[in-house]
């Protein structure tokens, strides 16, 4: 006898603040949006579509009523949507050659793929090697990545972050960058904590927040040019 | 100044960090420093120089072993003391003495 589907009492305990039901229905959703992400192969980092998936998939649980059947097929256009969303916001405020976007991209993959167990990203020659390009073209292609639009995302739970509330507040006092701060989103805001007030590697951000480095790297230059804004 | 080092001047209101930025990751893929070293040293530059330089400035780059040094002369002393709080995570090393600014990425 087929296991009945429990997606749907799992995202109705979830929508009632259940996090240990919202992290089970986001395992079993997983392999969904890895297959989901496939789709997009090549538009965009692998990491960045299952972590921009995952925003769909949570959205999709706000608005989820389990009359509607599993959640599952109902969550899966939301997903997909915001995979699209994140296809086309990939793409530089200036038009960037087709080349360079595809040069972008294996650089990314390449970064991703070769960064170690401990944290330490490849040198520009590793990447060249691994992806084909001349160390140039990696160094090009990492300038047009900067010049990118990062995918605007959700906060992150601060018990996904390891980090407390009081934590990052005393971070952000020895930062002494004031109501410049108030300026920025919670997800910015909680970049520059992490990043500048309790000192992590972009890599640890990555990791806690589930996306690739080098979005977090956008993340963080997107908040740096808001607080320079405010000079 | 040694053979290899890398010497720009920008004259004030001229684009600052679009000239000075491929040059920091030019170089510091030179040194062999790892990408997220690459990235964050770049970034430091552009928060101390900006889109156009905000006066006279000399930029100086120079790779030893496996470190790069950016050393910049004539940055308002106001502008780098805005963003002294957030530089020494970026780099690892942070110097300043009057308008004159060394940032060095690696070991």
């Amino acid at each position: 006898m087929p296991e009945a589907d429990p997606t749907p009492v799992l995202a109705t305990r979830a929508k009632t603040g259940d996090e240990r039901a919202r992290e089970q229905l986001v395992l079993r959703l997983q392999p969904l949006v890895a297959g989901l992400a496939g789709r997009f192969a090549g538009r965009a980092a692998r990491a960045d579509l299952e972590q921009a998936g995952m925003v769909g998939v949570l959205d999709a649980l706000a608005r989820y009523d389990p009359d509607q059947g599993p959640f599952e097929p109902y969550a899966t256009p939301f997903a997909v949507g915001e995979m699209l969303k994140l296809a086309r916001s990939v793409s530089a405020p200036v038009r960037v050659p087709r080349e360079l976007r595809e040069a972008a991209r294996a650089v990314e993959d390449a970064v991703e793929a070769l960064t170690g167990p401990d944290g330490r990203g490849p040198t520009i020659p590793q990447i060249a090697e691994r992806s084909g390009l001349d160390e140039e073209m990696v160094v090009e292609a990492m300038r047009s990545r900067m010049a990118m639009r990062p995918l605007p995302a959700q906060d992150v739970p601060l018990h996904q972050l390891g980090a407390s509330a009081d934590e990052l507040a005393a971070a952000e006092t020895r930062l002494e960058l004031g109501s410049r701060l108030e300026r920025l989103d919670g997800r910015s805001r909680q970049l520059i904590d992490l990043r500048f007030g309790l000192g992590l590697s972009q890599r640890e951000i990555a990791t806690r927040m589930g996306i690739s480095q080098m979005h977090v790297s956008r993340l963080l230059r997107a908040a740096l040019q808001e607080l320079e804004a405010e000079d | 100044m040694n053979q290899g080092d890398v010497r720009v001047q920008i004259p004030a209101g001229s684009p600052s960090a679009p000239v000075a930025v491929p040059l920091v990751l030019g170089l510091a893929a030179r040194a062999g420093l790892a990408v997220e070293r690459v990235d964050e040293v770049a970034l430091a530059t552009e928060m101390l120089l900006g889109e156009r330089a905000p006066a006279d400035l000399l930029i100086t780059l120079s790779v030893d072993g496996g470190s790069l040094t950016v050393a910049i002369d004539g940055l308002p002393i106001d502008r780098v003391e805005r963003r002294r709080a957030l530089l020494p995570e970026l780099v690892d090393g942070l110097e300043v003495d009057g308008e004159r600014v060394v940032i060095r990425a690696g070991s």
